[in-house]
């Protein structure tokens, strides 16, 4: 996982790595990812990416896939 | 030839972008500078951090000039975005767009910009006397609290 921004200091950590059951998904992901940091917020406004490209919530997931975690953009 | 896609901590120079895109066959740059403010919304600003998605960033700024060149028939376009500790009234983001006119080189530059702010992952944070925000699309953590 790669966290950004204000995700960041929600999850207190910039990247770790995550043991899924085999077949999970990204509410799968996202559910694990609640237990471990109570004070990341709702998935709500958030995107994910895999591998750097944007994905669906209902993507499944894949050994050493590399998943950012993307809070609303403010750049410019 | 400089690169024209980059995300940068270096400041850049307009005058190098601008040179670099002119060739024979343009009539018109039409070039967006973004600074740092120092207030927002009331509030003094003192400086901003800059964080980018680097890779997913320079993707999506690669798509928005294809799509730029594309849509407008502009020539060419050079976007670049800064990241890392910005004070007031520093570069923050340059968008120059070469074309043979002058309407399809405004609508473009400012295509570019829209679409930037819209999807790159790149993040603001304001360093203001109350504390530091993360500006999330159009609201800052400050505003939330306040709410």
């Amino acid at each position: 996982m790669r966290y950004f921004a204000a995700l960041k200091e929600e999850t207190g950590m910039e990247k770790e790595e995550l043991e899924l059951i085999e077949g999970s998904g990204m509410m799968e992901l996202f559910r694990a990812l609640r237990k471990a940091h109570p004070l990341l917020r709702d998935l709500d406004g958030l995107l994910f990416a895999v591998n750097g490209v944007r994905s669906s919530l209902d993507a499944k997931l894949k050994e050493g896939d590399l998943v950012g975690l993307i809070p609303p953009v403010s750049g410019g | 030839m400089i690169c024209l896609i980059r995300i940068t901590q270096e400041d850049f120079s307009l005058e190098e972008v601008i040179r670099s895109l002119k060739t024979s066959k343009i009539g018109a740059i039409a070039a967006f500078l973004g600074v740092v403010r120092g207030e927002s919304e009331g509030h003094q600003v003192q400086r901003l951090e800059i964080e980018a998605y680097e890779e997913m960033a320079l993707k999506d700024l690669e798509e928005i000039r294809k799509k730029a060149i594309e849509t407008y028939g502009i020539k060419d376009a050079s976007i670049i975005h800064r990241v890392g500790t910005l004070g007031v009234c520093e570069n923050i983001v340059l968008i120059a767009v070469s074309a043979a006119h002058r309407e399809e080189a405004f609508e473009a530059c400012r295509f570019v910009l829209e679409e930037l702010k819209k999807l790159v992952p790149i993040w603001k944070k304001e360093y203001t006397p109350e504390g530091s925000f993360w500006i999330e699309g159009e609201e800052t953590e400050r505003d939330k609290k306040i709410c």
